[in-house]
């Protein structure tokens, strides 16, 4: 490979990883297209990139310490540091492997010495390696242990790889119910080895079958295997192949989970990396998660998934998946997208398995039947939810449930209503009901069960659950209410009650599935919650990374809602709503184009409405959809779609604003309606046509603050009509007039800074005024002043530009700045050029006004080949100016530069 | 550290500023050797649990070698840039010695895997192959090997990595991700990204 080749390919790794995951594979195969070659090396990359999380995660000397110890006398001192084995266990117990696996001692290594083990007997095999018996032989007494060992022709480097992982994983946890590590090396031969606890005992499906445990037994049992889980959670290690055959049952009843050979770590120190990655471990189809054959992230939903696969098995004797067809393809579709059966129904299919199932369970089908229905069919359908986000938060709250259910408690899976609960008190304090009616709800259930229950884990049980009924008012009321209030006041207010909010809205969607009304309210909470964490457009804290999370789930559960609903206003502007975040979104993060889609899908949404209804809530967000887009359009360059969507806005505005003048929204929105037709105007080379559009808005304005001195909002309302004001006086050519604007705009601004000093917004005005302050002074002939404020702007940009996540307009303006300031010791095109080159990848170059910066910084360095190439990418990219019309001010702009580049550029060619 | 090796230093590092290359290697020896001392030193106590911070041992050594008054900020930045080399060559001697030693040494009989620390030979080779691969992309982009040799060998903080590279933050976290991407294909791949 060549370096030049190593650039593209990174370069394009790096665009890809920002990708959301299921969109990697088609970006990449469009941005490859005729270099399948490349493709390829890209795919590797990323698979690699997913297998290397902990690579560089530590400084190189972590774990080398002992290495660098002063050498002592004796020359084995430095290699013997401590060693990895613990004491054994006299009484270990043991294990039984596979089952069906290829036993054969093939490798004749029965007999072999494996550090200071002797092979006994083979019982066990799987893909990387064999299972041994083994006993220590140099002791007084023969101790047994299982020893795993790469078999000699698997030894490569991922295989060892793994092997490692495993040791690693293990030597982390100490459980009753996980078969211990006891000690690992490498053979005289190379081969890697892990010694465990020899567990002796029957893998967990067949112990039930053979014990024929009842419902409740086998329920118990499963609970305990849920305790081995989550203690590994809280190590944080992700099982991923959790199944019947790697948990054995002692003939004492103990469960043990074994092999964690592709169990994953994760930890607060690999959380965004984890983001990022594509799981690309070998599973068990039976018990794959939706998630792991999407190939999306693995998280410890996962490990919950796959118990409830387990528990469906122990409990039915059959798989959740329905397939009619025994391949892979169809139980790959079936675990992606088809509901399994309830349980309880699962057993009275009428075949002669259900009878032999029932029959080592509770007798017959019925009984079975009658002990599922209800709270277990629940407990399981919970933990087997396609979406990990609707699952159990954790192992532990499937656990609590199971123990919820069999104490007779709720369970919290079980839709929340008032009889239902009510059904479980009196089935277990039927004395006690007479004293419980009559008093409120809450206090019921605080005095009721400190009177009749002793039991102290059963009345915080109780505590809790009202606890829960109370935070999800409280958070309701943050969310959807009391926040309109907070968009008002001060960011840190805001970011305070993120937290507990959130914490609502994660248990809230565990129950959402099955109860539309709480979908609404979660997917709203889910919209709420993105926009106080990122929307640009609002005050916000500037989490975007976050935000598109949260947008993602807002979306996906209100298009269902809409789809399901096609005549519900409600959902369709929840739908709309949700389309037209994501799309701000995405057109702030520079993918203009990408946002085109939901806005118009938005406005779709609304359509048939509005038309019905034209002064309610779907007009007001047809309102901002339209506006929205105007702006988008007004920045791909389209300035007639631009112009249309302005004009729509207006004209909603006037109608909602005429209908109800108190609606100070519907004003200000007339107010931007106007600015954006201004801005679209003076774009075309019409600043006559702009001035009374803008001298209207401001107008507006100016009338608001009035009569709202204290809204920050409203303020900053001021400052960016000033701002376009003092833009479109510019270009009239009426100087001094945008100098007296952009200082009104930028005093403005630096009051909204100096209020709300965290909020990024504010923080990336005050350039922007600058900016342009600088270049009417100029203008003016006011050079010193224009050089100190050129000099403050690209000051205050430098750390909007650095920032892990810098907006594209920050960038633009920084590079504008630094390629055309006309004072010398401010400009460097070379500085510049890097900033430009981010600019357009972020943009992805579709964007002229960016590539010609980049031109600009190009021909600033003397690049000029580069130069006049880029140039003709920029005006390749604009509309062909229609003949009789004269070009868009840009055209001529973007003409000039090239014609001056390749003028420069001639000489230079031989 | 003598008064008059301070001395040298710090007169070395201006050098260094002053834009004198050679300054470099004759940097270095003094600095490897100074990385051992001190790095023998915090592990030489009783304590149990050994950690070493790069970034502490490369902070000490910078107090101990530089004369502090004549320091210039940028001293501190090319201070970082020669120890993180030298701490690379540091680990990388001492990984590789105990593999000589331990194949061909005379103690070869005696040792038993059982007795070998093997969490520290895991991370030895995982060191040694790092530093391979490393060389390997040295070759495609000398530039992304010095940002992964400043952060993994040296400890260098994104921050100031960026500085003494003269690259975004942004620039540092893109070229780190795709360079473990890199390394890990190179080591675990059968090198199919060698050069």
């Amino acid at each position: 490979m060549t370096g030049e080749r190593w650039k593209q390919l990174r370069d394009l790794f790096d665009e890809v990883l920002e990708q959301p995951v299921s969109l990697r594979e088609t970006f990449l195969a469009v941005r490859t297209k005729g270099d399948p070659q490349m493709a390829g090396e890209v795919r590797e990359l990323l698979a690699s990139y997913a297998e290397s999380e902990s690579m560089l995660a530590q400084p190189a000397v972590k774990g080398l310490e002992a290495l660098l110890q002063p050498p002592a006398a004796d020359p084995d001192a430095m290699v013997r540091g401590g060693s990895a084995a613990r004491p054994h266990d006299p009484d270990a117990t043991i294990v039984a492997g596979g089952g069906d696996a290829d036993l054969s001692d093939t490798g004749g290594m029965i007999g072999r010495r494996v550090g200071p083990y002797r092979l006994i007997k083979k019982i066990g095999s799987g893909g990387m390696g064999s299972v041994f018996v083994a006993a220590r032989d140099d002791r007084q007494f023969e101790q047994r242990v299982a020893i795993k060992i790469v078999r000699p022709s698997m030894n490569t480097q991922q295989i060892t790889q793994r092997f490692l992982q495993e040791r690693r994983v293990l030597a982390g946890l100490e459980h009753p119910n996980i078969a211990r590590l006891l000690d690992g090396g490498t053979s005289s031969e190379g081969l890697p080895y892990l010694v465990m606890e020899y567990v002796e005992g029957v893998t967990i499906d067949r112990y039930c079958e053979e014990q024929r445990l009842n419902v409740t037994d086998r329920l118990k049992l499963f609970r305990t295997v849920c305790d081995a889980v989550h203690y590994a959670h809280r190590s944080l290690v992700i099982h991923r192949d959790i199944k019947p055959v790697n948990i054995l049952v002692t003939a004492e009843g103990v469960p043990k989970l074994l092999d964690f050979g592709i169990a994953k770590l994760v930890g607060p120190g690999t959380e965004t990396d984890a983001g990022l990655t594509v799981d690309t471990a070998p599973m068990t189809p039976e018990y794959a998660s939706p998630e792991q054959v999407h190939g999306d992230q693995v998280t410890t939903a996962t490990d919950v998934y796959a118990l409830g696969v387990m528990l469906y098995r122990l409990l039915t004797g059959r798989s959740p998946h329905r397939i009619e067809k025994n391949t892979s393809a169809a139980l790959f579709q079936a675990i992606a997208s088809r509901e399994p059966l309830r349980p309880s129904q699962a057993v009275v299919a009428k075949d002669a398995e259900s009878a032999s199932n029932a029959a080592t369970r509770e007798g017959s089908p019925e009984r079975l039947s009658r002990s599922l229905a209800g709270d277990v069919d629940v407990i399981i359908l919970t933990a087997l939810q396609k979406d990990p986000a609707r699952r159990y938060a954790s192992v532990n709250a499937l656990s609590d449930d199971i123990v919820a259910h069999l104490d007779g408690f709720p369970v919290s899976a079980q839709p929340d209503t008032v009889t239902y609960r009510a059904n479980k008190f009196i089935k277990r304090h039927t004395a006690g009901v007479a004293m419980a009616i009559g008093l409120a709800a809450a206090l019921v259930m605080a005095t009721v069960t400190s009177v009749y229950s002793a039991d102290q884990a059963r009345r915080e049980k109780l505590a809790a659950e009202t606890r829960f009924q109370d935070v999800r008012q409280l958070a309701r009321f943050i969310l959807l209410e009391f926040d309109d209030e907070l968009r008002q006041g001060e960011t840190s207010a805001r970011k305070v009650l993120l937290p507990k909010a959130l914490d609502y809205l994660n248990k809230l969607s565990v129950e959402a599935s099955s109860d539309p009304g709480l979908q609404r309210e979660v997917a709203e909470g889910y919209l709420k919650m993105g926009a106080i964490q990122g929307d640009l457009y609002g005050p916000n804290v500037g989490d975007s990374q976050s935000t598109r999370g949260h947008y993602r789930k807002a979306l996906e559960m209100a298009e269902k809602l809409a789809a399901a609903n096609s005549g519900s206003e409600a959902d369709a502007v929840l739908a709309a709503k949700s389309n037209s975040m994501t799309a701000n979104l995405m057109a702030l993060g520079g993918d203009r184009r990408a946002a085109l889609p939901h806005y118009k899908r938005a406005l779709t949404l609304l359509e048939p409405f509005a038309a019905r209804n034209p002064n309610g809530p779907p007009a007001q967000l047809q309102l901002e959809v339209s506006q929205r887009l105007g702006c988008v359009d007004y920045q791909l360059g389209d300035t007639p779609q631009a112009l249309a969507n302005y004009t729509r806005a207006l004209e909603i505005a006037r109608r909602l604003a005429k209908a109800s003048p108190t609606n100070t929204r519907a004003v200000r929105s007339q107010a931007a309606a106007l600015e954006g037709m201004a801005e679209v105007y003076t774009r075309m080379g019409k600043p006559a046509e702009a001035l009374p559009k803008l001298t209207e808005a401001l107008a507006i304005l100016e009338g608001i603050l009035d009569n709202n001195p204290t809204q920050p909002l409203v303020r900053h309302g001021v400052a960016t009509g000033s701002r376009v004001l003092g833009d479109t006086l510019a270009a009239a050519g009426r100087h001094a007039d945008a100098v007296a604007a952009f200082r009104r705009a930028l005093a403005l601004t630096e009051e909204l800074a100096k209020g709300d000093p965290r909020n990024r917004q504010y923080q990336r005005d005050i350039p922007i005024a600058l900016g342009r302050l600088a270049d009417v002074l100029l203008q003016t002939g006011a050079r010193a002043e224009a050089h100190d404020v050129t000099k403050r702007a690209l000051t205050a940009l430098w750390p909007l530009v650095d920032a892990a996540e810098p907006q594209v307009y920050d960038l633009q303006q920084f590079v504008w700045l630094l390629v055309t300031t006309p004072f010398d010791g401010l400009r460097s095109a070379a500085r510049a050029l890097p900033y430009a080159k981010q600019l357009v990848e972020m943009t992805k170059g579709t964007q002229p006004a960016m590539l010609d910066s980049l031109a600009r910084a190009y021909y600033g360095v003397g690049d000029r080949s580069r130069a006049v190439e880029t140039e003709r990418r920029a005006l390749a990219l604009l509309p062909p100016a229609r003949p009789g019309e004269t070009a868009s001010a840009l055209r001529r702009e973007l003409e000039e530069n090239l014609a001056k580049f390749e003028g420069a550029a001639k000489p230079a060619a031989p | 550290m003598d008064a008059p090796t301070s001395h040298e230093i710090t007169r070395l590092l201006g050098e260094l500023n002053r834009g004198n290359r050679d300054a470099i290697d004759m940097l270095m020896p003094l600095v490897y050797d100074e990385l051992r001392r001190i790095a023998g030193r915090h592990l030489g106590h009783e304590r149990q649990d050994h950690t070493l911070q790069p970034t502490a041992l490369v902070h000490e050594a910078f107090l101990r070698m530089v004369d502090q008054d004549s320091c210039q900020w940028q001293s501190r930045l090319h201070f970082l840039s020669v120890a993180a080399t030298m701490m690379r060559r540091v680990l990388i001697d001492h990984a590789k010695a105990r593999f000589r030693h331990k194949r061909g040494g005379p103690g070869q009989q005696k040792i038993n895997i059982d007795d070998m620390n093997i969490a520290v030979e895991e991370r030895a080779v995982e060191v040694i192959a790092i530093d391979e691969a490393l060389r390997k992309l040295a070759l495609l982009d000398p530039l992304q090997a010095r940002v992964v040799e400043l952060r993994f060998f040296g400890g260098v903080s994104v921050e100031e990595t960026a500085q003494i590279l003269e690259l975004s933050e942004a620039t540092i976290k893109r070229y780190t991700n795709s360079a473990r991407a890199y390394l890990h294909m190179a080591i675990y791949r059968g090198g199919k990204a060698g050069a």
